[in-house]
């Protein structure tokens, strides 16, 4: 394989997503484990765009990193009222999430293994295509008209209920 | 592209939505009265149903949205008893939430918007839409049971019900997923055109059973049962009989959909699966509802087994094991509705009854009240000439002729169970002396009218039941 700066940077991504995915679940400051995982989220974009899905790659950074991820941040300064709570990992845990992570790994290398014909996009002469037109176009033109009209309504019951739940109850 | 829409096939849904809006709209005016908006739901709800049973006579049939959206005599059989548990549910909510203005907006909004969602689950012809509608749904039954905030025991219900129910769509969207990397579509036709006997890989075996298990927990079917006596309790009882009926039957309607249309071909892997199922929601649900002395979990634990007698249809699998399973929703959604409306019924100046023994000497001193419920509870479980014993004569009948005999042996054997806890709340109201005097508030009129438009179903189907049944057997899939 010839080692272009296009491959470098994959591997630097991916680096990046592996080590920082790695310092989430090692680390005992929460806080330090929820900015960890900010960068294994950028990470993930990253190959979101090597895989030429640049739609989902900026959807990832505004809904990860940008929502949710604010939103454990802001969880975590509500309940526990300090920034230095500490997480302990039981052994048994660490036994199980092994075993668990372990096979995942061998069942993703066995699919990697299997998979007859990798497809390498830039080599066919392919031009990255922006992904975000054709979903748009796909979404209004009628044939994902319909989830994406429900979905709408499934926001509003969403803000309905938050903010029904939220609001503090006026007494007379 | 301009885009064709047939806004005739969509009139239930574009009724309800319209309601809604100008339910969301009508709330925002501190000049209007708000018990206004539970008569708008009715009415909405009302002309939704009308509609309904007008394009079911007429026999409409179409797919709209890129067939992403279907409308049969099936799904409009299906609106019919969402439309008629709306209206029920709406009629005994109307004294029961009381005169206090913040409360009646957002609750007759979510009611609508889950009707809509179930709407959604019936008609959907494609899993996104399907898992879509169950979410709308979901999502707002999750606010209403916990809609009495000051309730401490209603809060509970609601977290509880959103933590499971989260788990439970997590499940099923997994299962979707599986499902399109297995057969490369998620529309429901498409499925099964692709997949043939040979094409089956096991990305499609676990993507079905996780959907098993989604729809497991949405229609509170053992083992996936937990959730459900306890947000029945702490619930207020109009949502827990709004959560016992339709979405119970919008589940079932997506599961037939799903299971008869998109997955026949796979029916010697799941048909074992259901009738294990059948056995042990029935079972299970009717033993531990022996135990029960507050009603509320009682109905709770009956509900979880009338959805294992559904199942019983269901495992039959052929058109009789269809019809008679949409016959029976209707008549459960009828009859549970009643049974909790009868329940809110018994209420005293402290609060609800909500221990069987406070129902002690009812049935003389409250002979409105000791009729709804006897008649309720007898449809339950299931005796002439009452509904229930139609919707389950017909199941029965149904796995007979699919060669489930042993399957209907365990039926009868938990309907005799089931007996025996029903009777034991009208022995308690007829026959034994109240322990202590309880001041009892006076019937609110919505309420009784409520109850018997509930009576009338029962005692209509239950005695003319060939009227009805015509219409069903024309609405398989």
């Amino acid at each position: 394989m010839e080692f272009t700066l296009k491959t470098f940077i994959f591997y630097g991504f991916a680096l990046l997503t592996v080590a920082s995915a790695l310092v989430v679940v090692t680390v005992r400051n929460i806080v330090h484990a929820a900015f960890s995982l900010m960068v294994t989220l950028f990470g993930v974009a990253g190959l979101y765009v090597f895989l030429q899905a640049d739609f989902l790659a900026a959807t990832q950074v505004i809904v990860y990193v940008g929502g949710i991820l604010v939103l454990i941040l802001f969880g975590v300064m509500m309940t526990s009222g300090r920034l230095e709570m500490r997480l302990h990992i039981e052994r048994g845990q660490l036994l199980l999430g092994g075993v668990i992570s372990a096979a995942l790994l061998m069942l993703l290398l066995t699919i990697i293994a299997n998979t007859p014909k990798w497809k390498n996009l830039s080599d066919d002469g392919e031009q990255l295509e922006p992904t975000t037109r054709r979903i748009g176009e796909l979404i209004l033109n009628g044939q994902f008209l319909l989830p994406f009209e429900v979905v709408s309504v499934l926001l509003l019951v969403a803000l309905i209920g938050a903010a029904l739940i939220s609001r503090k109850e006026v007494r007379d | 592209m301009p885009i064709e829409i047939n806004w005739q096939l969509l009139m239930p849904e574009l009724v309800i939505a319209l309601t809604l809006i100008i339910v969301l709209i009508f709330d925002m005016f501190d000049s209007i009265s708000k018990t206004i908006l539970g008569w708008l739901t009715i009415v909405g709800a009302g002309i939704a149903l009308w509609v309904s049973i007008q394009m079911q006579q007429a026999g409409t049939v179409g797919t709209q949205f890129n067939d992403m959206f279907k409308v049969d005599s099936f799904s409009l059989f299906f609106n019919i008893i969402f439309l008629i548990s709306t209206i029920l549910v709406a009629l005994i909510s109307l004294s029961y939430l009381g005169k206090d203005d913040r409360k009646q907006g957002p609750y007759y909004l979510l009611i609508l918007l889950a009707t809509l969602g179930m709407m959604l689950m019936a008609a959907g012809n494609e899993l996104i839409v399907v898992f879509l509608g169950l979410e709308l749904m979901s999502l707002s039954l999750y606010v209403l049971a916990g809609y009495f905030r000051d309730n401490p025991v209603s809060s509970e219900a609601g977290m509880k019900y959103l933590l499971l129910g989260a788990f439970a769509s997590a499940f099923f969207l997994y299962g979707i997923a599986l499902i399109y990397g297995g057969a490369g579509t998620t529309s429901i036709p498409g499925i099964a055109s692709n997949l043939t006997a040979e094409s089956q890989s096991p990305l499609l075996l676990g993507g079905m059973f996780l959907l098993i298990v989604g729809f497991g927990f949405k229609v509170a079917i053992v083992p996936f049962h937990q959730w459900a006596p306890d947000v029945y309790e702490g619930a207020p009882t109009t949502i827990a009989a709004f959560i016992s009926a339709g979405p119970k039957a919008a589940g079932f309607a997506a599961f037939l959909r799903i299971f008869m249309e998109a997955l026949p071909a796979m029916q010697s892997q799941w048909g074992d699966v259901i009738i294990l199922l059948a056995m042990l929601t029935m079972t299970v649900g009717n033993v531990i509802a022996i135990a029960q002395t507050n009603i509320k979990r009682m109905l709770a634990y009956s509900s979880i087994a009338h959805a294992g007698y559904v199942l019983i249809g269901l495992a039959a699998a052929n058109n009789e094991g269809i019809s008679s399973v949409m016959l029976y929703l209707l008549v459960y959604c009828v009859m549970n509705i009643g049974a909790f409306g009868a329940v809110i019924l018994a209420k005293t100046t402290d609060g609800e009854c909500l221990t069987i023994s406070d129902y002690a000497g009812l049935g003389f001193r409250k002979p409105l009240l000791g009729l709804f419920m006897t008649l309720m509870l007898l449809s339950l479980a299931g005796f002439p000439p009452t509904a229930g014993f139609v919707g389950k004569f017909y199941i029965f009948k149904s796995a007979v002729q699919a060669g489930h005999t042993w399957l209907v042996i365990i039926g009868a054997i938990n309907t005799a169970i089931s007996a025996f806890y029903y009777l034991r709340v009208v022995v308690t109201m007829y026959m034994r002396e109240p322990e202590e005097e309880l001041e009892f508030s006076p019937y609110p009129s919505t309420l009784v009218v409520g109850l018997i438009l509930a009576v009338i179903g029962v005692l209509f189907i239950g005695i003319l039941p060939s009227l009805l049944l015509n219409s069903v057997q024309n609405s398989v899939l």
